[in-house]
């Protein structure tokens, strides 16, 4: 009877700290807006470089994920707002932790992964139209961002950039 | 009761179970997989194969497959770590499962119908010098197995139960003796093989069968089956597609042909196996 008030004591213990550790992390964190999108336009009249099966998966304007503004809590990741933007629209994604370089590395959105077209091509990202120097889930979203997905075919030799000025 | 097929040449025995693999692994569609995984099964008819093990095999990758696989179009929910759960990773995997199962029985039939000696038959002339290394190695693997239990019997050392550290002791030791007694065993062979005269010249090698007529009507079939089946396999008319999208043959015709001979090829084993029982039992000689 002793041990079991023990083992009693313990769960209650854990559940009442679980409550208020759940408590402090809600707290409200101020929101922002920035644009999220996921393009494959470069794959527009390239389809023959993908897999038979793969080619109708090509939207007709090239975009996966048209533009959207998204709002998202400050300290939010670029690759946390892409989870919950595909999640919403349905759209698979797979991804794979890389401890190594402590980030993540995208391997397929909507069924196109990387090497599907071509052995230099995969998923990169732009934020304001330029290719950050961190992994996805290093970036931490700013207000007014624009954050785009695109499948490049030649390791992003073949997508424009427009960097901004320093 | 010893395998009908034991009446048959070697070579009809090895074509036949090479033929199903291929067309299992070729023709890349699941109503294959069930076909073979059914006609092993019914082939194999007073083996009492050890089944036991064949639903981890078909286990294993029917369950890991979703876990790592996350591609297809039908997302059925996320994963804790966030990558989607889908039903074709899911379909994948059975169907992965199934074929490794099938491979696993028609695997154990080969070497329940391949035994050393007409293996030997088949390699004999060949490849002399590997058929050489591979009657050795069969032949010593039994007899390791036989030594090995009977000196485990012979002294308690080998016998420590209780405390797993004295255990795998026990077993080095005892792989040690017996490594000992592989070598010993080794030098005699050699040394009995050259009082023989091996290695002086040129040798023919030992076939106890003939190729009857019966063999060549079921090297002809064997030969017409793999033709058209090949005929399937580069056409891709009985394949399945699994990513990103499950689609089916395109041409149906076609599929049902391929898949119709893929059954005869499965099938006549388990046929030939039960006519001969029946003519055996119809003369009393079973």
């Amino acid at each position: 009877m002793k041990r079991m008030k023990r083992y009693v004591f313990g769960i209650a213990l854990l559940v009442g700290a679980s409550l208020f550790s759940g408590c402090s992390s809600q707290q409200e964190a101020p929101e922002a807006v920035c644009t999220i999108g996921v393009s494959c336009e470069t794959l527009l009249g390239k389809e023959e470089a993908l897999p038979e099966e793969k080619r109708e998966l090509v939207p007709e304007d090239g975009w996966l994920l048209p533009k959207e503004e998204i709002t998202f809590t400050e300290g939010e990741t670029a690759f946390e707002a892409l989870q919950e933007a595909l999640k919403e629209a349905e759209i698979p994604m797979e991804f794979e932790e890389m401890p190594a370089y402590d980030t993540v590395y995208i391997e397929g959105i909507g069924n196109l992964y990387e090497q599907d077209g071509g052995p230099e091509s995969g998923w990169m990202y732009l934020v304001n139209g330029d290719f950050p120097d961190t992994g996805a889930d290093g970036y931490q979203l700013q207000e007014g961002d624009e954050v785009i997905w695109v499948y490049s075919l030649e390791m992003g030799a073949d997508i424009e950039t427009t960097p901004a000025a320093q | 009761m010893k395998p009908a097929l034991f009446g048959l040449h070697p070579a009809v025995s090895a074509g036949a179970v090479g033929l199903v693999l291929f067309g299992l692994l070729g023709l890349n569609h699941p109503l294959c997989a069930a076909v073979a995984f059914l006609g092993g099964c019914l082939a194999d008819n007073n083996g009492r194969g050890k089944r036991r093990w064949l639903w981890a095999f078909f286990l294993l990758p029917a369950i890991t497959n979703p876990l790592f696989s996350h591609a297809g179009v039908t997302v059925l929910c996320y994963l804790p770590d966030g990558n989607p759960l889908t039903l074709e990773s899911i379909c994948y995997g059975l169907y992965a499962g199934s074929v490794l199962a099938a491979v696993m029985v028609w695997g154990q039939l080969f070497f329940r119908w391949m035994t050393a000696d007409r293996l030997e038959v088949l390699l004999g002339s060949m490849l002399p010098q590997w058929s050489l290394f591979l009657a050795m190695t069969l032949r010593l693997t039994p007899r390791l197995a036989e030594r090995g239990r009977e000196m485990a019997g012979l002294s308690p050392l080998w016998q420590e139960k209780g405390q797993w550290r004295k255990k795998v002791r026990a077993v080095f030791s005892l792989a040690l003796a017996l490594l000992g007694w592989a070598l010993e065993n080794g030098v005699e062979t050699a040394m009995a093989m050259k009082v023989r005269g091996y290695g002086l010249g040129r040798r023919t090698a030992f076939v106890p069968v003939t190729v009857t007529r019966r063999d060549r009507w079921a090297l002809v079939g064997l030969g017409g089956l793999a033709a058209a089946l090949m005929a399937a396999v580069i056409t891709k008319s009985c394949r399945m597609v699994w990513y990103p999208k499950m689609m089916g043959p395109e041409n149906m015709v076609l599929a049902a042909v391929a898949l119709g001979l893929y059954g005869v090829a499965c099938f006549w084993l388990a046929v030939f196996e039960w006519m001969e029982e029946r003519r055996w039992a119809r003369h009393g000689l079973s």
